[in-house]
């Protein structure tokens, strides 16, 4: 299930990310994948911070934002990270999980 | 005959309270019981360091060094719970006494330093703050994640992750002490079967040898942390001793679906990076049940995280649930100096 392309307005642009070889008003298009298997597509400035991206996906989605985590290529992605910063390209896929935590469901 | 009037006896209620006065009195009850418990905490984790200075005194104790013909020795355990062969392993005469050493160090009791560190980082004034950030793995720990690591509380990703990544940092620290390992983190095997089941592609770009510097096939043992629903478990790809291992702190009698998977992952993994088609068919699957046990509802994670320090290390899995108040405190302290020992 692929929604519409979101389009993410980059007010907030990370300075150290520039690079000479990406303008800072270009546009990636990333897949935000659940667990299920359900994909949303965003559009988002290659230098704008990817909180912008996991806050919209939660508010769409009506979810937690402390609560979820958003992994790419193995790795969490933190709030003031950019695509231009972790060499995101076009059609790159953003896996969000549901905060992990367990005891055990222990019957003596 | 006169009349005695009665004179009751008067209680506390009795007394005409001020309003200021109730909110000291309540206020005093709330000091006196966060005292209680702290002197309670207190007193645990004094218990614990002390029976642990006893159970390395006896760990040392307990090596034997046997001579064979081949002038190797190998190192028995007393207790050679674990991999189904005791996952002794040979070494020369040098690194022998380095051995005995070091068996006692998953059990080093903290210092009063030590304690009084995590005490503070678990105090409720340090609950918004950011304790620690880890470059590397970009995870940040703040005092309300950091709580998991309190008794009875159930462990959490972050937490999980961050020790993982300390692990790592070990193993690359001192190379000679420890298996070469590859530590997955707590999404991997949940993208590896999410959504439709099997999905190899879903992680497929996670282990690039420019991402890791190594090829997976080369680690000795690659450890894979399993979360189902409300538990923590763990699989093992042994590629030492050419098996698959699941280990469950309780039985929830799911271990051959993730062998399986794991099988299927290293096959796929192998001919993708390498080009090399594995046969694994010839390979043990071995669902461990000579394994310390967890008798609650909270200390799956511990027991996971312990496997894994533990089997990393080349030791069998000599802690029981006896042994996880300490091992909370010993991983908020790694945690907040960022620094397996």
């Amino acid at each position: 299930m692929v929604s519409s392309t979101d389009t993410i307005s980059a007010s907030f642009v990370s300075k150290k990310s520039r690079s000479p070889e990406t303008s800072p008003h270009m546009k990636v298009t990333l897949k935000v994948k659940n667990q299920q298997g359900a994909e949303d597509l965003y559009k988002i400035g290659t230098h704008a911070h990817l909180k912008k991206l996991m806050s919209a996906y939660c508010t769409k989605r009506n979810l937690d934002y402390s609560s979820v985590r958003f992994v790419y290529n193995g790795r969490e992605i933190k709030a003031r990270q950019t695509p231009a910063q972790l060499h995101m390209e076009e059609e790159d896929e953003i896996c969000m999980v549901m905060e992990l935590g367990g005891g055990g469901p222990y019957t003596p | 005959m006169a009349l005695v009037p009665k004179i009751r006896n008067r209680t506390i209620s009795d007394k005409p309270v001020s309003s200021s006065c109730t909110r000291t009195s309540s206020f005093r009850q709330r000091l006196l019981a966060s005292c209680k418990r702290f002197l309670r905490f207190k007193l645990l984790v004094r218990a614990s360091s002390v029976s642990l200075k006893k159970k390395a005194a006896r760990c040392s104790q307990s090596q034997q060094v046997v001579k064979h013909n081949d002038d190797r020795i190998e190192e028995h355990s007393s207790s050679n719970r674990g991999f189904k062969d005791g996952n002794n392993f040979l070494v020369s005469s040098t690194e022998t006494k380095k051995l005995v050493a070091f068996c006692g160090e998953p059990f080093q009791p903290l210092n009063e330093e030590e304690v009084a560190l995590v005490n503070s980082a678990l105090s409720k004034r340090n609950r918004k703050k950011i304790l620690v950030s880890h470059k590397n793995s970009n995870i940040d720990i703040s005092g309300e994640t950091l709580q998991c690591l309190r008794p009875n509380q159930w462990l959490n990703d972050d937490v999980t992750n961050l020790y993982l990544e300390l692990l790592k940092e070990r193993q690359t620290r001192d190379p000679q002490k420890y298996f070469k390992c590859h530590f997955f983190n707590t999404f991997f095997y949940v993208k590896l079967v999410s959504g439709s089941g099997y999905n190899y592609k879903a992680v497929s770009r996670w282990t690039t040898k420019r991402k890791l510097g190594y090829d997976l096939i080369d680690c000795d043992i690659i450890f894979v942390p399993i979360h189902i629903d409300i538990h923590w478990t763990l699989g093992v790809i042994n590629n030492r001793e050419r098996k698959f291992v699941y280990l469950d702190s309780l039985f929830t009698g799911v271990g051959h679906t993730i062998l399986n998977a794991m099988a299927k992952y290293l096959v796929d993994e192998v001919k993708q990076k390498s080009q090399k088609n594995i046969d694994v068919s010839s390979w043990g699957m071995e669902y461990v049940e000579e394994r310390p046990q967890q008798q609650n509802g909270y200390d799956c994670g511990m027991f996971m995280l312990k496997y894994i320090d533990f089997y990393s290390r080349g030791l069998s899995l000599q802690f029981s649930q006896k042994d996880m108040p300490y091992f909370r405190l010993r991983t908020a302290k790694e945690i907040l100096r960022l620094r397996a020992d």
